[in-house]
């Protein structure tokens, strides 16, 4: 059976904690609920469900990754050329430590931004069930249920003090 | 983002609705005043590009590399001022300071600089000798030393902060996107704000993301003041050989950047009407940080001194005369004033530093002093003909900026302010959900005879 999407729409941050509550009581499982809001808010805030995330393996990777290129690049060009000069190491470390730690930072960088956009789910091509008060300050509680729970959902909602309760079906 | 505690009263603090409607009110109205700004900074520009272009019609040749002096202390002046202003808000965020939060997107907007540094770093870059038979830091070493290198430096960091800039403002662009009314501008801001919509996992990454941008660009942004000064400063002086000079661009960076911040803050109060957001408390605050960078400018300015002071060596002597006691004597001493002693002697006051004025002219001062002092550091440096010799002989004359070098100077600058002008267009020049986040923080209460402010830590 298809899922169905609602919105409350709260002004008052302890009203939306407050629905928040009364869905968990009312056996709504905690993954299913979402909080929509213009700001953050500390975690727990609302007794919401925190979302496992890798972002900080994306930046770590891709440190390793550019430092390796950056390695490969210096070192490998340096040992296939081989040019003595003057006498000296044939591996010049202060400059590939620059183009090392250039490519480390590039490489964590670019990972950063993709890790940003995957974990966040990033760019979205509809906003689907949303409100625009929600960036003048509104909570956004979202409780996505089967179709024959929705009713209760709303109720809920409502009894929480929801201001308007929108709708979106799966 | 109000005042300092005098103004605490029992009333209530302004809610988030309250900042997102003001502030895109203001990001709505861009107003005659606005264009007007816009239209002399653009002009201003084009002036900078015509200096430019008489400057590139004399061409590269190490006879003429002398002319790049002031384009390339111009290049250093932006990467010391305006480029390293993101450095702030990153740095303010990683500590939790709560006082950042009405500026930290004036200072990430500035990001947009890097672009410009890019672009100027290409000619500069040009205009360098080889690095054959001279010193540098990239030894022998073949592979596109400096230039290619130098540009990939320098683009990770324009890279890390645009990043930056934007990763941190999609709440804003949703914002934007949610109450501008329809037109071509509000379907940019709508794109770009690639569809957020405030979600617990949105906001989590965003805070993760904003911590890791920010910490990649307080990594990187000494290493590309280190092959600054390495690259158009160092290597072309015979005889000069001073070990913590990197560490002393990046502190004069540092200061350059909070005296640029005070700057702009004190001009968005006083043309932008912004004073709700740029109160006493981030003047005071900021200067706090701005005297212990004035303290450590002139420590690392006298370590690196009294080296070659006792060195006595005669490349060293030669190197004293022309950045020290004789031919740019002058551009010090005017340096030494605004960077050092003129902070000193103004920020050791509180009722200075715990006022607006305050920091706003010794910032103003410092900012100047930036400038001047990379005309010292790096127009002597391209005066010099020969950097291969190991004794500097002779030492270049004091040269003075003509007419394509001034052109060029207020071109490039006029370009910076008009790009922050341009990007604030996009995204509001005060990040709603920062302050709107630090509001729900902070309750006055009563304390005694007073009304005391008690700010929670949310982590």
């Amino acid at each position: 059976m298809a899922n169905t999407k609602l919105m409350g729409l709260f002004q008052d941050p302890e009203q939306a904690a407050g629905a928040m509550t009364k869905l968990k009581e009312d056996g709504f499982p905690v993954e299913d609920l979402d909080v929509y809001s213009g700001s953050p808010f500390p975690e727990g805030s609302f007794g919401e469900h925190e979302p496992e995330m890798r972002l900080f393996m994306f930046p770590l990777v891709g440190a390793l990754v550019g430092f390796a290129i950056g390695l490969l690049w210096t070192a490998g060009t340096q040992i296939s050329y081989p040019l003595v000069t003057g006498g000296k190491p044939l591996l010049s470390i202060p400059p590939m430590t620059i183009i090392m730690y250039e490519n480390t930072m590039l490489g964590a960088i670019i990972f950063t931004v993709l890790g940003v956009l995957f974990e966040s789910r990033l760019p979205r091509r509809k906003l689907g069930l949303y409100d625009e008060r929600i960036t003048e300050g509104y909570i956004g509680i979202i409780v996505d249920c089967p179709e024959e729970r929705a009713t209760a959902a709303e109720t809920a909602l409502q009894g929480a003090g929801a201001e308007e309760i929108k709708r979106e079906e799966g | 983002m109000h005042n300092g505690e005098h103004e605490l009263t029992a009333g209530p603090l302004p809610t988030h609705q309250d900042v997102a409607r003001d502030v895109l009110g203001r990001f709505q109205d861009l107003g005659h005043r606005y264009w007007g700004w816009v239209t002399v900074l653009a002009f201003l520009f084009v002036l900078g590009v015509v200096g430019f272009i008489i400057r590139l019609s004399e061409g590269f040749s190490d006879e003429n590399r002398a002319n790049w002096g002031y384009f390339v202390a111009t290049l250093a002046f932006i990467v010391t001022t305006f480029t390293a202003m993101p450095v702030i808000s990153a740095g303010l965020r990683l500590a939790k300071a709560n006082w950042r939060r009405p500026l930290t997107r004036v200072t990430e907007n500035m990001a947009i600089t890097g672009l410009l540094v890019v672009l100027m770093l290409i000619p500069a870059l040009i205009a360098l000798p080889s690095i054959n038979g001279r010193l540098s830091i990239w030894f022998e070493f073949p592979l596109g030393a400096p230039g290619v290198w130098d540009v990939i430096g320098y683009g990770t960091l324009a890279f890390i902060g645009l990043a930056l800039l934007w990763g941190v403002a999609l709440p804003d662009l949703a914002a934007a996107r949610d109450h501008l009314p329809a037109s071509t501008r509000q379907r940019v801001i709508g794109w770009l704000s690639l569809g957020w919509v405030g979600g617990v996992r949105q906001w989590r990454v965003l805070y993760q993301g904003s911590l890791l941008a920010g910490a990649m660009y307080l990594l990187t942004y000494p290493l590309v003041q280190t092959l600054m000064i390495s690259d158009f400063h160092h290597g072309l002086i015979p005889g000069l050989k001073d070990a913590i000079i990197p560490a002393t661009v990046v502190v004069n960076g540092l200061q350059g950047a909070v005296g640029m911040t005070l700057l702009t803050m004190y001009l968005m109060r006083r043309l932008g009407n912004y004073e709700r957001y740029f109160s006493v408390e981030q003047f005071w605050a900021l200067s706090k940080p701005l005297l212990a960078f004035s303290l450590l400018w002139f420590y690392f300015w006298w370590a690196s001194f009294i080296t070659f002071w006792y060195g006595r060596q005669p490349g060293e002597s030669e190197v004293i005369r022309l950045l020290v006691l004789d031919e740019y004597r002058g551009a010090l001493m005017i340096s030494f004033f605004l960077n050092f002693i003129g902070p000193l002697i103004a920020l050791v006051w509180n009722p200075v530093r715990r006022s607006v004025w305050g920091p706003a002219l010794v910032g103003t001062g410092v900012v100047i002093g930036a400038l001047v002092n990379q005309v010292r550091l790096y127009v002597s440096a391209f005066s010099v003909a020969d950097p291969s010799q190991h004794v500097m002989h002779p030492r270049p004359a004091t040269q003075w900026p003509d007419a394509p070098d001034l052109l060029i100077m207020v071109g490039a600058i006029s370009g910076c302010v008009l790009l922050f002008m341009l990007v604030s267009k996009i995204i509001p020049v005060v990040s709603i959900w920062e302050v709107g986040e630090g509001l729900r923080l902070v309750k006055v209460r009563r304390y005694l005879n007073r009304y005391a402010r008690v700010i929670a830590k949310s982590h």
